[in-house]
């Protein structure tokens, strides 16, 4: 795609949640200038970057109404009510859209016209109806425009012969002198500097001011403005100001009066051509008042200091990812190079040398593998900023007042893990709207103020990102639970008894638990709680929900913090290396003796420590042993967490626990449902690692 | 096509034609690597926009001729042929 629709996606994509922020933020504090002004320019922007794509008019009409309509609310003509919230969120959800469909299909989708047609309408309508605001908005404060900037153009005015000008037969209007200075990446707005000086009425004298110097051809950036204008008008200064309305902090005016006359030196911000350097003349009777700057109401700049960003496309970062982890394990072969110059070519002194520098690549290694991790690291705040809008939504539709607490925006994770969180986080926020918090009078009347609150954390705990979302809703019912349990036959009545409540309300994450029928009082929209923990458990993590009847509830997930790098026990069978995540080990057990092997019912068993768990052939299960094979020599056990069930497994050894980059399996192995990816060992040989779940669910079958 | 490269006359010459876009600007950039000593006619053009306007003019590239319209004067001054002038 044109890498230019591709920055124009990004950025709007960046205006439209700045725009949404400042709406829903708005609606708090109506008479916020910042915000009203941050709204506008959102929608200004958009309008202007659209506008280089033809294609792409319905944005640019859209936003272009948006845009008047926040004019209004700037201007204190017209008042932000809800329903020209709604409106203009609306704008926001169908612009996302067709980013979406831009991005997915390069074109805007067939039905845009007619989208654009309805919300067009609907909107003209609230234009035509302006409210008055109880107080006007104060702009905001001007910026200065540079002295020197002025100077340099006083200076370029006494130069141009000013009596002349003013001198020329019945002048109407002063004349007016201008400099603009176009953003450095205006072009990316959809800013033509030279077609807005095409607005401008009769201009006397125009200058287009080059930098002095420039890069060769070949490095030339044309898509960066390199030039300046300065020029005379002959026009009020209020035309000038009216078209530069949108840009007010790049353009300076100075009007030509009798009286005009100069202070000090021009800074060398643009090489002036010859004619035009000037001696500063003697600053004699300057009237100040006189010589003002004219000034159009500043709102435009953002001056961003400190960090600076750079957009990265994502597949860069993800090959350097990829990079890094090769670069892992090329460093995961050094050991194995080292024993073997000691083992196998018997030289020790070779071998402490290597090590010596085997040591430093893999401090490098790990600092890069961090800096590596970090680059695809995301604030919280991502999955949890469309929490603000659906809270918005939601309450009014249902008619409940809820308080939305965020904390803890600024913890990071992984990409991925953000994304994934995403979908859970919406499904739960929903629940505990519709089911978790009651009415405003229900709530009173337990003795709870009416608004209920919804509070959405996160922090970081030991490599994982913590999540937890909790309401002062009315809870959960764990006797409702139960009765759902049994009815469902999912635990059978005598367990039922002896299980905590605790346990008990564990159960809304069953799978068949939660259906379309909706019984628990945390349940969603179809989407059963059981998709939750399928999507965290894919993702190496856990969920929790405790609950207080009458009191509220608050589930907690729990995702590793990057899934980029997994640590792996690698084991051997019959010859064969295979992984397992080390996220699932509990411990590893050796040299068995046959004797240690008991009978759990009518299978095979091993006591660890105090428990009888049950115990699988890997070989057996993998089909790399014979059945009877499996159990004749001593042996080795890994005992591992399944699905929260503690299971041992029978290994020939176990060897280490290795930093690796896992791929997904493709081809073939991909429908293979024992095997979760593979990864490359420090001798080059190829692992493939178990998905564990899958062949314990296997052999307790079988 | 708003832009036309005619590589039969000596030098080379770029036509400019109608609305120069910034899209038009990589194309011109391109002409200039491949022939220094590219000249442009910009008679037939309507408007240009700021990003192949500044890339004319500041790599001087020799006008043989500009649009009427007094606005382009002030931005593309008329140059003989061959010789480079700023206002």
């Amino acid at each position: 795609m044109n890498t230019l629709v591709l920055q124009f996606i990004a950025e709007a994509r960046d205006y439209l949640e700045e725009a949404g922020r400042g709406l829903l933020a708005l609606e708090q504090a109506t008479h916020d200038a910042e915000l009203i002004n941050g709204i506008f320019r959102n929608f200004h922007t958009i309008k202007g970057t659209s506008g280089i794509f033809p294609e792409f008019a319905p944005i640019t009409r859209l936003t272009h109404l948006a845009e008047d309509l926040m004019d209004g609310v700037r201007n204190g003509t017209r008042s932000l009510d809800t329903g020209t919230v709604d409106q203009l969120l609306g704008v926001l959800d169908q612009v996302g859209a067709w980013l979406q469909h831009i991005e997915e299909y390069e074109t805007l989708p067939d039905t845009a016209e007619q989208e654009c047609h309805h919300l067009h309408e609907r909107l003209a309508a609230l234009l035509q109806t302006s409210i008055p605001t109880a107080e006007p908005v104060t702009p905001p404060k001007a910026e200065a425009i540079p002295d020197e900037r002025l100077a340099v153009l006083r200076e370029w005015v006494l130069s141009s012969s000013p009596e002349l000008l003013l001198a020329s037969p019945a002048p109407e209007t002063l004349p007016v002198a201008f400099w603009y200075q176009p953003e450095e990446s205006c072009f990316f707005l959809g800013d033509d500097p030279v077609n807005l000086l095409r607005q401008m009425p009769e201009p006397l004298l125009l200058e287009m001011l080059l930098p002095d110097q420039h890069p060769p051809c070949d490095e030339f950036d044309p898509f960066t403005c390199q030039v300046a204008f300065r020029g005379i008008v002959s026009a009020t200064v209020e035309k000038i100001q009216t078209i530069f309305q949108y840009i007010p902090d790049q353009i300076c005016l100075l009007p030509i009066t009798s009286d005009l006359c100069a202070p000090p030196p021009p800074p060398a911000e643009f090489a002036l051509e010859p004619q035009q350097v000037l001696t500063a003349p003697a600053a004699e009777g300057a009237t100040a008042e006189d010589q003002k700057p004219v000034t159009a109401q500043a709102d435009h700049k953002k001056t961003a200091q400190g960090v600076s960003y750079i957009r990265v496309d994502q597949r860069l970062v993800n090959q350097f990812m990829d990079l890094v982890g090769e670069l892992l394990v090329a460093r995961n072969a050094l050991p194995y190079l080292c024993q073997r110059a000691q083992t196998f070519y018997q030289v020790p002194q070779l071998a402490a040398e290597l090590e010596n520098r085997s040591d430093t690549i893999s401090q490098i290694v790990g600092s890069l593998q961090d800096m590596a991790l970090e680059m695809r690291m995301l604030p919280v705040a991502k999955a949890f900023e469309r929490f603000p809008r659906l809270v918005r939504d939601l309450s009014n539709k249902l008619g409940k007042r809820i308080n939305l607490v965020l904390e803890g925006e600024e913890t990071k994770a992984d990409k991925d893990v953000i994304e994934a969180l995403a979908e859970p986080l919406v499904h739960m926020v929903r629940n505990s709207l519709d089911h978790g918090i009651e009415l405003p009078d229900d709530r009173t009347g337990a003795g709870k103020s009416p608004e209920g609150t919804i509070r959405l954390t996160a922090q970081q705990e030991a490599g994982s990102i913590v999540v937890e979302i909790s309401d002062d809703g009315k809870g959960i019912d764990p006797d409702r639970i139960r009765r759902k349990a049994a009815e469902k036959g999912l635990v059978s009545a005598d367990i039922l008894a002896t299980m905590s409540d605790d346990d008990v309300i564990q159960l809304i994450f069953a799978p068949n638990f939660s259906t379309a029928e909706q019984i628990s009082d945390l349940s969603g929209r179809g989407v059963g709680m059981d998709a939750v923990q399928t999507m965290v458990t894919s993702f190496n993590g856990t969920v929790h929900v405790s609950s207080r009847l009458g009191a509220g509830s608050t589930v907690r997930l729990s995702l590793p913090l990057s899934m980029a790098i997994t640590r792996i026990l690698t084991i051997k069978q019959n010859g064969c290396t295979f992984g397992i995540p080390a996220n699932d080990l509990l411990e590893t057990l050796g040299d068995l003796p046959l004797a240690a092997i008991t009978t759990l019912g009518t299978a095979p068993g091993l006591k660890v420590r105090d428990d009888l768990v049950p115990l699988y052939s890997l070989g057996r299960q993998l089909a790399i042993t014979s059945a009877s094979s499996c159990f004749t020599e001593s042996f080795s056990a890994v005992v591992v967490r399944v699905r929260g069930e503690v299971v041992a497994l029978k290994v020939d050894h176990f060897c280490d626990i290795i930093d690796a980059v896992v791929k997904p399996l493709t081809g073939i192995l991909a429908k293979n449902s024992f095997y979760s990816g593979s990864t490359i060992l420090g001798d080059g040989s190829i692992m493939l690692l178990l998905n564990l779940p899958q062949v314990i669910a296997y052999a307790a079958a079988t | 096509m708003p832009l036309r490269l005619d590589t039969d006359c000596s030098p080379p010459m770029l036509l400019c034609e109608g609305i120069v876009t910034i899209e038009e600007t990589d194309q011109l950039l391109e002409a200039l690597q491949q022939h220094p000593d590219l000249t442009a006619d910009l008679s037939a053009c309507e408007h240009l926009h700021t990003a192949p306007l500044q890339t004319l003019r500041l790599f001087k590239i020799p006008l043989r001729a500009v649009p009427d319209d007094p606005f382009w004067r002030f931005l593309l001054p008329s140059s003989p042929f061959g010789g480079d002038e700023e206002p």
